[in-house]
């Protein structure tokens, strides 16, 4: 047995370092991150990893959780508003310095319900526009609005044939959709024209939506595709492969998408928003929340995200006859989508 | 010899002991001639000695109450069976009743039977307790030791560690540093001053700072527990099982004995003979004491064979010699030391793959000769031998008959070491990193049988092995906190000075590692002085290997018993009792300077290998 006075020194070092983690880590900022979908999705593995390099860099201790409210087309209302509880109890119950909602789904179930609130802060990170959601006049509220790299889009069609090329979007009927839909309808497209953005509820009318754009169009700008059943009558999700595959072999427009995960299962051409630059951004974005917490400023405004991608498999762009700068194939390539 | 020999064959205790544990209690035994009347111990006397009769009749129990008659056979003294962190003393006196012979065993060779075979102590105290229920019982308050105060400066180390860190951290934070920076520095007070003042094991706060700076989220778990999968840990594991199976299956005795015969016999070369052991050992030994625990029981059987005076100077020398064997060559292999394998993860990738295996011996080649032929002089000249008595070649013969023929596992354990050794030296015939052959070696060793599932649990320093990984962590930290890069921009251009010279950075070298070694023990103080010199050596183009290796030379430097736990460790078994402290001290110092001239002599050569 060790001497009774070094068993109390010992004692009350080791309640006082209790005591002092505790209450560290008590005062130290909590993050939490909130997507709509489940973990094991190749955008929220992307935009984790985007969120986990700028996290890296920061040294300054944090609470960072992930939380994924896994919702899907399958599940019910009565599911769907479950989760949308069950996520808003946590948040309740662990009380985060901000909130990191990824998707427009996370911000309709969730972030919405704290807009306006002195806690937490809410950085989004969706496609649509934040005044869907009251976020305009919260002042708890920044974020990174995934802007579709139209712009970006337009240059590439420089090298796909001689202008005016008219444009068709196609996209799903859903929150998504409607974001990208409304980006595409206000932005410029000259000199190109656009001729109209469709969203479906089902592949059957995504399959029947690609046939008409063949009169209408001469590029199909496919939007995001993920979740879309395969028709009223059945609910689940429609194989991406299995939709990138038969638009690219029954669209005789030059289909291009805004997802890369279109070109990965077979499309043949995409500029899309970067992932793992949104993610990059968006916990950029809530470093610099908690900064302005901390010294008393104003929450940093909102921003549109800047990085994109492109993606391009090059047998098929060499079977339409198109030739793209070496540029994009070698960007292609470095960022692994070339295929 | 031969009356020993069938005396430890017909003990009822030491009987089912091995071949090689019999070898090692012949060497530690002793027969004693009593006439009758003569005392043999007194009551309170420190118990030194295991005792059994061979013929006589002896007496337990004071004058004034006599009791028990220990006839032929009976065992008394079980007292020196007790732990070694106890203080033993004998309960009762003993003396003969008529002319007497016993057989004695020293208590440090039963210790470290016990260590093997805890359950001989057991039976030995069962027995001793056995009898004394037929005695008077002892006035009992007059032997128990009074529980000691806590030292002043233990006080004075906890009052610190409860307020300094939290002080350090506050005012750093005022003074502008990053929060993370000023927790840091918090923890790094916290684990210096629990180290400066021995508040707890050397091990722990490494851990607990490790364990705090997880638990706050200060730095990520990957550099956190950097250390844990890194080849260190597998190279400390295979080494220690390596080691392990050395020692447990009697072959690294069975050499000592073996050379021990075919060396001439005269005092230089028993002195070699342990120094030559100790090398031999530093191979697969990264602890200077786990080196000195196995060469004290041979320099104790030797020293008693020499019968040399205590504090002669022949005494002295063979305990130098022991000593110097066990520590002399800790900085100049990567595996003998374990703040070497701490600080070689720190290491960039190439410098790791160049310098592992005997890579690192060869760039210490000049300390190493010079080392070396400096002791080996020292030996022949300075401790010359006034009288020569010879080695008991007849005990030694006759431990390794009890020995017999190389068991399997003998060779096995030989096989292994054979193979570490040649991996090391020659790493191009397993296309594979020494630490990777170290952890297969361990592998077999397990899967053969001859390390088990015990062995592996407590041959295993697991808490040297958390302490060097943990520092590793730590360490890490200091970089991923970007500290180094304060660190470089506190020192600015103050050391544009030096201009690249080596010779002037063993001086910087020297300055810091012996300033931290003041208050820290070697591993700490070594690697928080490679932390400190890693960043600026290699602003100042100073290969990092030499860096490292400097700070292992002048981290074995001390001049204070608390600097050395080696030391320590020789003092606790006996040092003073047989040779000379000053004699002893006077060439531990002289080694000192001994070490800074080497690493100066060692430029050219670093020049000649491309490394400066």
């Amino acid at each position: 047995m060790k001497n009774r006075l070094a068993v109390i020194f010992a004692a009350i070092f080791v309640v006082l370092l209790l005591t002092v983690l505790l209450a560290f880590n008590h005062q130290k900022p909590r993050v939490l991150v909130l997507h709509s979908f489940s973990e094991d999705g190749p955008w929220e593995r992307a935009i984790d990893t985007g969120m986990q390099r700028a996290l890296a860099r920061n040294r300054r201790p944090l609470s960072i959780r992930w939380r994924y409210m896994a919702l899907s087309q399958q599940m019910s209302d009565k599911q769907w508003a479950a989760a949308s509880q069950n996520s808003r109890n946590a948040i309740d119950a662990w009380e985060p310095d901000v909130l990191i909602a990824v998707g427009e789904e996370a911000q309709d179930y969730v972030g919405r319900y704290y807009a306006g609130l002195p806690s937490p802060q809410i950085v989004y990170v969706m496609g649509e526009s934040p005044a869907s959601f009251d976020y305009e006049q919260a002042a708890n509220v920044s974020g990174v609005r995934e802007a579709l790299p139209l712009a970006e889009i337009v240059e590439v069609l420089h090298y796909a044939g001689p202008a005016p090329l008219r444009i068709r979007a196609l996209g799903v009927d859903d929150p998504t959709g409607h974001a990208e839909r409304q980006q595409v309808t206000d932005f410029d497209w000259g000199p190109h024209q656009l001729s109209g953005v469709e969203l479906v509820p089902d592949y059957e009318a995504w399959q029947q939506a690609v046939r008409d754009a063949q009169q209408h169009a001469d590029v199909l700008l496919v939007l995001s595709f993920a979740g879309l059943p395969r028709s009223p009558a059945d609910a689940a999700d429609i194989p991406p492969a299995t939709l990138a595959l038969w638009t690219e072999q029954n669209s005789s427009a030059l289909p291009i998408s805004v997802r890369v995960g279109f070109v990965a299962s077979g499309g043949t051409l995409a500029v899309a928003p970067s992932p793992i630059g949104v993610g990059e951004q968006a916990a950029q974005k809530a470093l610099a929340v908690l900064a302005s917490l901390r010294e008393g400023r104003p929450i940093p405004a909102p921003e549109d995200s800047t990085d994109f991608q492109i993606a391009v498999r090059a047998e098929r762009l060499a079977a339409r006859g198109i030739e793209l700068p070496a540029i994009y194939t070698q960007a292609a390539r470095a960022s692994q989508s070339a295929y | 010899m031969e009356i020993i020999r069938e005396a430890l064959r017909a003990h009822p205790l030491l009987a089912g002991c091995s071949a090689l544990e019999h070898a090692r209690l012949l060497a530690a035994a002793q027969v004693c001639d009593y006439a009758a009347g003569d005392p043999i111990f007194a009551a309170g006397s420190r118990a030194e000695h295991y005792y059994w009769v061979l013929s006589g009749t002896a007496q337990l129990g004071t004058a004034e109450a006599p009791s028990a008659q220990l006839e032929v056979g009976d065992d008394f003294g079980a007292e020196a069976f007790v732990d070694a962190a106890i203080d033993a003393y004998y309960l009762n006196d003993a003396c003969a009743v008529t002319p007497l012979t016993v057989v004695r065993i020293a208590r440090p060779s039963l210790i470290e039977l016990c260590t093997h075979k805890p359950a001989l102590r057991s039976k030995a105290l069962l027995g001793m307790a056995a009898r004394l229920g037929e005695l008077p019982q002892p006035d009992a308050s007059a032997s128990k030791p009074k529980p000691a105060a806590l030292p002043l400066k233990q006080r004075i180390g906890w009052v610190l560690t409860l307020s300094l860190p939290l002080l350090v951290w506050q005012v750093a934070g005022q003074l502008g540093l990053p929060q993370h920076s000023a927790v840091y520095l918090g923890l790094f007070t916290m684990t210096a001053l629990m180290w400066l003042f021995t508040l707890v094991d050397e091990y722990i706060p490494p851990i607990i700072a490790v364990v705090a700076m997880l638990f706050i989220d200060l730095i990520p778990q990957q550099v956190a527990l950097h250390g844990f999968y890194s080849r260190t840990f597998f190279l400390l594991l295979g080494v220690y099982a390596l080691s392990a199976v050395l020692v447990s299956s009697g072959l690294a005795y069975r050499f000592m004995l073996w050379t021990l015969v075919r060396l001439p016999d005269a005092p230089f070369w028993h002195r070699s003979a342990l120094t030559c052991f100790g090398f031999l050992l530093s191979i697969v030994m990264p602890s200077a004491n786990a080196r000195l625990a196995l060469l004290l029981p041979l320099h104790r059987e030797m020293d008693d064979s020499l019968g040399a005076p205590a504090q002669s100077r022949e005494a002295s020398a063979l305990m130098i010699a022991t000593f110097t064997g066990a520590t002399l060559f800790s900085p100049l292999l990567l595996t003998s030391k374990s703040s070497n394998l701490a600080a070689f993860t720190m290491l960039p990738h190439q410098v790791r793959v160049d310098f592992q295996g005997l890579g690192w011996l060869f760039g210490a080649g000049v300390v190493t000769i010079g080392l070396l032929g400096c002791h080996l002089l020292a030996m022949r000249f300075l401790f010359p031998s006034r009288s020569s008595v010879p080695l008991p070649i007849e005990r030694i013969t006759s431990q390794r008959a009890i020995l017999g023929p190389l068991r399997p596992q003998e060779w096995v354990a030989g096989l292994a070491f054979l193979i570490f050794l040649l991996g090391a030296a020659v790493p191009q015939w397993h296309q594979s990193q020494t630490a990777w052959l170290a952890g297969f070696l361990m592998a077999s060793l397990l899967a053969l049988g001859l390390f088990d599932k015990r062995g592996f649990q407590t041959r295993i320093d697991w808490p040297l092995i958390f302490f060097i990984l943990s520092l590793d962590g730590f360490t890490e930290a200091i970089e991923y906190l970007g500290l180094r890069d304060l660190m470089i921009q506190a020192i600015g251009h103050h050391l544009d000075w030096m201009d690249g010279s080596l010779a002037w950075f063993i001086l910087l070298a020297l300055a810091v590692t012996m300033l931290l070694r003041l208050a820290l023990p070697v591993t700490a103080g070594m690697i928080l002085a490679v932390t400190l010199l890693l960043p600026v050596g290699m602003a100042q183009g100073i290969h990092p290997w030499i860096v490292v290796f400097l700070a292992s030379l002048f981290s074995d430097i001390w001049f204070m018993p608390h600097q050395n736990s080696a030391f320590q460790q020789a003092t606790a078994y006996g040092l003073r009792s047989r040779s000379n402290e000053m004699l002893f001290m006077r060439y531990a110092w002289w080694l000192n300077p001994i070490r800074v001239v080497l690493a100066y002599a060692s430029i050219p050569y670093w020049a000649w290998l491309g490394l400066y």
